[in-house]
């Protein structure tokens, strides 16, 4: 069965908890790979798990302050 | 997908610089610093889908958002000023604007003596649920499914949109 998001690379910021989990799964779900940000890095690895159960075919998780340049530039160069 | 937020939600003038600096940051920065970081990518591959999260207490007002709204109205404002600004390489950019959502530290908010609700001083949530015409906050995967919507190929000619999730909470 294909899936919106078949072969497309989502990345998801703030996802170690609330709305962000609810993001990851639905994206997990349409078939997206995924790079979950977040400030909060230790919360991430059971969220990414999630991600997986749900369907996401690779998932990366990354723990850096997106409000400063320098996380933002670190997540946006981390390819899966 | 901009979601990372946060900050603190309190009366304006009971803000120290420092509260104030932090939620313009969590929630108006982190959008500006990560979509620089992606779109020279998204212009090499002539494709991209970027969905900013606002919030809709920028249309509403809300008790104690002033600081959030101004951080969440510039990402409405980066949104539109993108949008056009990109459409030529084939990347869309638009917002997700939730209302009241059940989300774990909201739901905290229905007790007046939780940690939550004496950490943002906000009005009680019951009073933001009698504005909602269906009744209910939002549930968090209705805001996730509309997010996703916009990133699909078929959304290709939808752009600079701010999309209210709501439950019709404000209207247009």
């Amino acid at each position: 069965v294909s899936r919106k998001l078949d072969s497309q690379v989502a990345i998801l910021t703030g996802t170690a908890r609330g709305l962000g989990v609810a993001l990851v799964e639905r994206f997990a779900s349409d078939g997206a790979a995924l790079l979950l940000a977040d400030v909060n890095g230790d919360g991430l690895p059971e969220v990414a798990a999630k991600a997986l159960e749900a369907g996401a075919p690779d998932v990366a998780w990354i723990g850096q302050d997106l409000s400063q340049e320098e996380g933002a530039a670190a997540t946006g160069s981390t390819s899966l | 997908v901009n979601n990372a937020g946060g900050g603190l939600i309190r009366p304006f003038l009971e803000h120290t610089a420092e509260t104030l600096r932090e939620t313009i940051n969590r929630n108006l920065w982190t959008t500006i610093w990560c979509i620089r970081a992606v779109l020279p990518h998204m212009i090499e591959r002539q494709y991209g889908r970027i969905v900013n999260i606002s919030a809709d207490s920028v249309h509403t007002g809300l008790y104690s958002h002033a600081g959030y709204n101004a951080a969440k109205g510039g990402v409405n404002g980066l949104t539109t000023g993108l949008a056009f600004e990109f459409a030529k390489y084939n990347i869309t950019v638009n917002c997700v604007s939730p209302g009241g959502i059940m989300t774990p530290e909201i739901q905290q908010m229905f007790d007046p003596n939780s940690d939550v609700y004496k950490k943002h001083r906000i009005v009680d949530v019951r009073t933001v649920l009698a504005q909602i015409p269906i009744g209910r906050l939002v549930e968090m995967h209705e805001v996730a499914a509309l997010a996703a919507f916009l990133t699909y190929q078929e959304s290709r000619s939808i752009t600079g949109q701010i999309y209210s999730v709501n439950g019709g909470q404000w209207m247009m």
